[in-house]
């Protein structure tokens, strides 16, 4: 038997960082069933769901990694998914877009945005947002959608909420960007399901 | 996550470089609504246009909303009015025209094409009805559009239809004289004339084409004249192969979002998805031309020396990049070079710079022919005739499509100006040399036989 756990690490980005994780884990019997990584401004995180053995204790993985990634200074935490309120939501329940924002770095704009995501019960499942040089300002959010959210009216919503900032708001289906980047060929729900899901 | 530079690379070409779905055109099949008694067959006309196409307009505004591109225009094309009323006489068929303009204002579309001819093989009385009948047409309707397909390359040139169109030609634009000729510019005469074309003027439904079908016309002069900007300023050296790589690249991005808007539109409609034309459409817009890609390529100005291979590598490349995007492209296919559309062709004319001769070879290499070129008021139909058949000959000689779209101005000498506003755009009249000297060429008449299709040297 084996018991999950959700583990974040964070510190300096240094060269063999990752490397230390993972034979950390290793000496730990973990299996990796999915990693986020990256790097921002210099320091490292990352995100990672991942098997134990059942009669591994918490504690006794946290102060492994933090002993065995000591001269990195890593901090690390750790949840167990049985112990929290998960969201429910079903891929087959929603639709991804993505909304981007370009202007001037405004303060409180993300703050502003999400909200009025949220109100509608949109997830934001991705988030990538930063200050150019020339202190403009770029946001892109993965959105998940529920079916039967009226994207047009979110669309406009976000758009004046954005217009009186002086910024730029899109709101557009992933499938766009697969299509415009992907080689391979455009593959549509069949005819049926698109029928089905839009009928009003 | 797709690449944030991907998103945001999309992103730009809408925003910034006028990237959009420049037509959705609902071709509709019109065999059904034949009947002797005219008012029978207009009825049945405008039911069938009016029920196929009710959900035209809405449907593309939610998929517009969906991906964030823009759908500038939604028209429909309908089966050659030639073969649907075969029989009537010309004031019928004004009925019929009166008909698909009531019926194309209903569903909310701007323009309406099929009020069309096909003539390369021979002449029915219906296809001499229907041409006499496009002044009174087309001077008194706003959405109809015409076009007459008059060669191809497995039957030659009908010669007797170009020498009557030359004659109509004139009356249309003299119908029209209180809007400067603008009745011309709603005619397409062909060579070749592509069956699924989602284009105006030149849209008409092919006879062996679906019930109804969903076509979609993506243009474009702006993302590629951006994309080839910045590749300038990151390879200021390049050579020739790297800026048609490029542009194929280009092609293949705006074709895919022609394909995906289209797939979606038809499976909303509950149609069939035809093809994605990726035509490089110039409007009169700065920055949206064809004429300023090619000075970006190394010309001082469009018509010098080097204007016809260059055009060539732009027209080649853009379908290059679109046949590997999908596998659903047809129609033109191309770079369009409409005089009066295109700021930077209009410029050039203007200097001297771009001649009807000029502009006729650099036909050979792209997508239709003399488009939207003003010629003076006073040309005589035989000239005219004469120089529709040049352009035809270059189409059927050469296995592509060629057309023509020549719009006499009343009153109106050349070098002087004509402005149709809007995306018709507007030029200095340009001058044809030659006036009146074709005239014994074009009178025997007669059909121009089918080129031989070995020995092509």
């Amino acid at each position: 038997m084996s018991k999950r756990y959700i583990i974040t690490l964070m510190a300096a980005n240094r060269v063999g960082i990752l490397s230390a994780v993972t034979t950390g884990l290793a000496e730990l019997g973990a299996n990796l069933m999915e990693v986020s990584q990256t790097v921002l401004n210099r320091f490292f995180t990352i995100i990672l769901d991942a098997e134990f053995p059942e009669h591994r204790k918490p504690e006794v993985i946290v102060a492994h990694l933090k002993d065995f990634c000591r001269p990195y200074g890593v901090e690390v935490d750790l949840k167990d998914p049985e112990q929290e309120i998960l969201q429910e939501m079903s891929e087959d329940d929603v639709e991804r877009f993505f909304l981007t924002v370009t202007g001037n770095d405004e303060p409180g704009l993300i703050r502003q945005i999400s909200a009025r995501i949220s109100q509608e019960g949109i997830d934001i499942s991705d988030l990538y947002a930063k200050r150019q040089p020339d202190l403009s300002f770029v946001m892109v959010m993965e959105l998940s959608v529920p079916y039967g959210i009226d994207v047009l009216q979110l669309k406009n919503d976000l758009e004046s909420l954005c217009l009186k900032e002086g910024l730029i708001v899109t709101l557009q289906h992933e499938n766009i960007f697969a299509a415009t980047n992907d080689p391979r060929p455009i593959r549509l729900l069949p005819v049926k399901s698109v029928h089905a899901m839009y009928a009003e | 996550m797709p690449r944030t530079d991907d998103i945001l690379s999309t992103l730009r070409m809408v925003k910034q470089e006028n990237l959009d779905v420049r037509t959705v055109t609902l071709g509709i099949n019109l065999f059904r609504c034949i009947d002797r008694n005219l008012n029978q067959l207009c009825d049945n006309i405008y039911d069938r246009i009016t029920s196929s196409a009710k959900d035209l307009h809405a449907t593309c505004e939610t998929v517009s909303t969906r991906y964030g591109i823009p759908i500038v225009n939604k028209r429909l094309a309908v089966t050659p009015i030639q073969r649907i009323g075969e029989g009537f006489a010309p004031e019928e068929l004004v009925e019929i025209a009166r008909t698909l303009d009531k019926a194309a204002a209903e569903v909310g579309v701007d323009l309406i094409g099929g009020y069309s001819a096909l003539v390369h093989g021979g002449h029915t009385q219906g296809a001499i009805n229907l041409i006499e009948s496009l002044p009174e047409v087309l001077s008194t309707t706003n959405r109809v559009c015409s076009s007459v397909n008059v060669g191809t390359t497995k039957a030659g040139i009908n010669m007797n239809m170009i020498s009557l169109l030359g004659k109509k030609i004139l009356d249309i634009a003299h119908a029209t004289s209180d809007r400067q000729g603008f009745g011309a510019a709603k005619l397409v005469v062909f060579a070749n004339a592509p069956e699924d074309n989602p284009f105006m003027a030149g849209a008409f439904h092919g006879s062996a084409g679906a019930d109804t079908v969903i076509h979609i016309g993506v243009s474009g002069p702006g993302v590629v004249k951006r994309g080839l900007e910045r590749f300038l300023e990151a390879v200021p050296t390049c050579s020739l192969d790297e800026i048609a790589a490029e542009i194929k690249s280009t092609a293949f991005r705006v074709t895919r979002v022609g394909e995906l808007i289209g797939r979606e539109v038809a499976a909303r409609m509950g149609v069939r998805f035809g093809i994605v034309d990726l035509s490089l459409a110039p409007t009169p817009k700065i920055g949206d031309s064809i004429g300023e890609i090619l000075e970006l390529i190394g010309l001082k100005h469009v018509g010098v020396p080097g204007s016809t291979a260059v055009l060539a590598l732009l027209n080649d490349a853009v379908k290059k990049g679109g046949v590997f995007a999908s596998s659903a492209v047809g129609g033109l296919s191309g770079a369009f070079v409409p005089v009066m559309e295109d700021a930077s062709l209009a410029a050039a004319v203007q200097k001297g710079y771009l001649t009807v001769e000029k502009l006729e070879a650099m036909t050979a290499v792209c997508s239709v022919g003399l488009d939207m070129v003003p010629v003076p008021g006073d040309i005589s139909p035989e000239t005219l005739a004469a120089l529709m058949a040049d352009e035809i000959a270059i189409g059927v000689f050469n296995n592509k499509t060629t057309a023509t779209r020549i719009v006499p101005v009343p009153g109106k000498k050349a070098g002087e100006f004509v402005s149709f506003g809007g995306l018709f755009g507007e030029s200095v009249i340009m001058p044809v040399p030659g006036n009146g000297c074709s005239h014994d060429f074009v009178s025997r008449g007669g059909h121009i036989p089918a080129p031989i299709q070995s020995l092509r040297n």
